[in-house]
């Protein structure tokens, strides 16, 4: 690895590209911005995915372009009104269900009490376990769900297939934490291993009476409990810095981030 | 905010770059001038207004978005709710590439009440850090089935406590019926190891005779998939890889499983590991792309444990700090490959013992490893993949000098290879951004048993 940051700007102009593999060789099509994003967004959407701060997309997507372009091509100006985007109407979509469902994935998962692997399993679901999807928590990453039985559970949403957004669906209550630590009593510094959109903050991790490890996060600055283990995640970037993050949470807080040329080999 | 420009070839030589936020999950491939300007807008410098467009792109798609917190640093406290238990060092198969030389040794068997003792320790910790179950597995050095008396006995055992106990077994599958169909109705998944088609799997994993192992292991797979029981494959490649694609193909074809995860075996000899050259790391990066294309295709899942896409982690696996693993001699060790004395890194992975019933862990020898590991992974920091591969087996890292669990070495650019190659698939698929599609669980969660990494 070599930080180069002394090596000449070979091209001006920023570029994006798309990838593609033919003949087992990686080929790269450059690709206008608007274009490059509107594909994106449109893949996202039939895929269930959402991207934060993307904007909903009005129009088809156009066609990429079919040929390379020299390193020197410039780069169309073409401005957001004029921007080529998709709308959801035009977009192939599936056959409209009337609840959303999940399908089970790998050939068994936990479905679980609550919405995290602290929660005790209710049942193993088998790959291709149909579900209905009847919420999901706060950070979209475990499902609600119920099995044709009726009985209802926690799933995570990576180990299933799911046909719906996740941001569509309404945010469920989850029950207690099986174990009721001093974290769990109220009155949190900080939500459990998140930081607000839009705010940096410093995670800590503390471990309760019954040896139970949480992470929370403070905004920058909060005064950190004492035995707590800090984990600094702020991105104000003196100029001094090495590791371009520095921590104004506090002292013993560990760098976390990069931002750098990687050479490999 | 945490970006990396890594830059990747290209026809024509002009330079490109695949910009990359491991934290987010998101890669894109620009030139060097988007890269400056990526680099430079995360810094918060100023963006010239000529650059408004670049700029709305990297913001359209997330790219500008703070970073999500990362992996808290995974904890030493020594409370472990599962135990791993290396049962025997006997075995039925002579794999040309056994680390253990496994069969060969002097016989050495867990006992029952080692392991009950083991069962009873990691229950109790369940209850009191108040749990909903424990976990109990059977593991390596030898084939667990050799030592079939000791594994019903310590599946009783665990299945009499009042927590629910998950039991699950790493076996060869050279099983009788009878043993079949008890495990197929009394554990609850397994990882079985089976290197591909009849010619691989005859050629590594033959039995004691000489004679292949490949009919035997189909019989098993057939009735686990007749049962519908949950099952991982673990395979294990050898150079020159020329076969693994064909081995992937035929396990989608031959079996029900949906996670395989194959691992390179760079020794020639048995009893230890051999050191790869880079050639052969980077044949392998080119075999195992290919392969997971074909499994891809079938609708099943290949990874190997240095690059799993999607994962973010502080520790690339929980066995060091939260498993209570104990081997045949009563040892408590760090790493499940470390059954006996004769592991080249037994003294510094052997982190207390059981006696008389009681469990005694050796907490300076545990700091010791832990040191070492987490310096190895600072010294990790500074690379792309350290969330995903977060330093790397330490069985397969460390050497045996003063500063060896420092080096980086092939095992290194291979993952580092790897990421790359399966970055720009994403974004291949991703018609020109990779997104994470959700977050895989880190290894710092539980994971499904069929997805459990074994090296």
């Amino acid at each position: 690895m070599a930080t180069e940051s002394d090596k000449p700007i070979k091209e001006e102009e920023p570029q994006v590209f798309a990838v593609s593999n033919e003949a087992n060789e990686v080929k790269f099509t450059r690709r206008d911005f608007l274009e490059l994003a509107a594909a994106t967004s449109a893949a996202l959407a039939l895929t269930g995915c959402s991207t934060p701060g993307a904007k909903a997309p009005t129009e088809a997507p156009t066609v990429p372009r079919s040929t390379v372009a020299s390193p020197s091509a410039k780069v169309p100006t073409a401005t957001k009104t004029k921007a080529p985007t998709a709308t959801k109407t035009k977009a192939p979509t599936l056959t409209p269900i009337p609840r959303p469902e999940a399908v089970v994935q790998p050939s068994s998962i936990n479905m679980r009490s609550g919405p995290g692997t602290q929660y005790g399993i209710v049942k193993i679901l088998k790959k291709g376990d149909v579900l209905e999807v009847l919420g999901r928590n706060q950070k979209g990453t475990w499902l609600q769900v119920r099995t044709r039985a009726g009985e209802e559970g926690w799933v995570a949403l990576s180990v299933i297939e799911f046909n719906g957004s996740v941001d569509d669906l309404e945010v469920a209550a989850a029950p207690p934490p099986p174990s009721q630590g001093s974290d769990q009593s109220g009155g949190d510094p900080g939500a459990e291993g998140q930081t607000p959109p839009g705010q940096t903050g410093a995670d800590y991790t503390l471990t309760d009476a019954n040896g139970v490890t949480r992470t929370y996060t403070l905004p920058c600055g909060s005064p950190i409990p004492a035995g707590a283990v800090c984990v600094c995640n702020c991105v104000t970037v003196p100029s001094s810095c090495s590791c371009d993050t520095v921590c104004t949470c506090d002292t013993v807080c560990t760098c976390v981030g990069a931002s750098h040329y990687w050479y490999p080999n | 905010m945490e970006i990396y420009a890594i830059r990747v070839a290209d026809d024509d030589r002009a330079e490109k770059f695949i910009l990359y936020r491991p934290l987010t999950g998101l890669a894109f491939v620009g030139n060097r001038a988007m890269a400056d300007l990526a680099l430079a807008a995360a810094r918060g410098e100023p963006i010239p207004a000529t650059r408004g467009e670049a700029i709305d792109f990297l913001r359209t798609i997330g790219f500008l978005d703070p970073d999500p917190p990362p992996p808290p640093p995974v904890s030493v406290d020594f409370r472990p709710t599962t135990a791993v238990l290396l049962l025997t060092n006997q075995c039925q198969l002579r794999c040309t590439y056994c680390y253990a030389a496994a069969g060969e040794l002097p016989r050495q068997e867990l006992s029952v009440e080692l392991g009950s003792a083991a069962i009873d320790y990691v229950y109790e910790t369940a209850q009191t850090l108040k749990r909903s179950q424990f976990e109990v597995s059977f593991h390596g050095g030898g084939e667990p089935t050799v030592a079939w008396k000791v594994l019903q006995a310590c599946t009783a055992c665990a299945r009499q406590k009042l927590l629910p106990a998950k039991v699950t077994l790493t076996s060869n599958g050279v099983w009788s019926p009878k043993q079949c169909e008890w495990i197929v109705h009394n554990l609850d998944g397994l990882s079985l190891s089976l290197d591909g088609d009849p010619e691989t799997q005859d050629r590594q994993r033959p039995f004691a005779s000489g004679r292949g192992s490949s009919a035997r292991i189909m019989r098993t797979v057939a009735e686990l998939d007749r049962h519908s029981f949950p099952y991982g494959i673990r395979m294990t490649a050898t150079a020159p890889w020329g076969n693994l694609p064909t081995d992937v193909r035929f396990l989608c074809g031959e079996t029900d499983c949906q996670s395989m995860q194959v691992e390179p075996a760079f020794n020639t000899a048995r009893g230890g590991h051999g050191r790869p050259s880079e050639a052969e790391g980077q044949a392998f990066v080119r075999a195992f792309m290919e392969a997971s294309e074909i499994a891809s295709r079938a609708g099943r899942r290949l990874f190997y444990s240095g690059a799993r896409m999607g994962v973010v982690t502080s520790t690339f696996c929980t066995a060091p700090y939260g498993a209570l693993i104990v081997n045949g001699l009563g040892e408590l060790v760090a790493c499940y490959e470390v059954s006996g004395h004769t592991h080249p890194l037994a003294r510094l992975s052997t982190v207390g013992r059981i006696e008389d019933g009681q469990v005694t862990v050796d907490e300076a020898a545990r700091a010791r490893l832990h040191r070492l590991m987490a310096e190895r992974r600072e010294a990790c920091r500074d690379c792309f993949c350290h969330w995903s591969c977060a330093g790397d087996c330490y069985t397969r890292t460390f050497r045996f000098e003063p500063g060896g669990h420092l080096r980086r070495e092939v095992r290194c650019h291979m993952n580092q290879s790897l990421t790359q190659q399966l970055l720009l698939r994403g974004i291949a698929a991703g018609n020109g951004v990779w997104h994470a599609p959700n977050r895989l669980p880190a290894r710092n969660e539980s994971l499904p048993v069929a997805e459990a990494i074994t090296i």
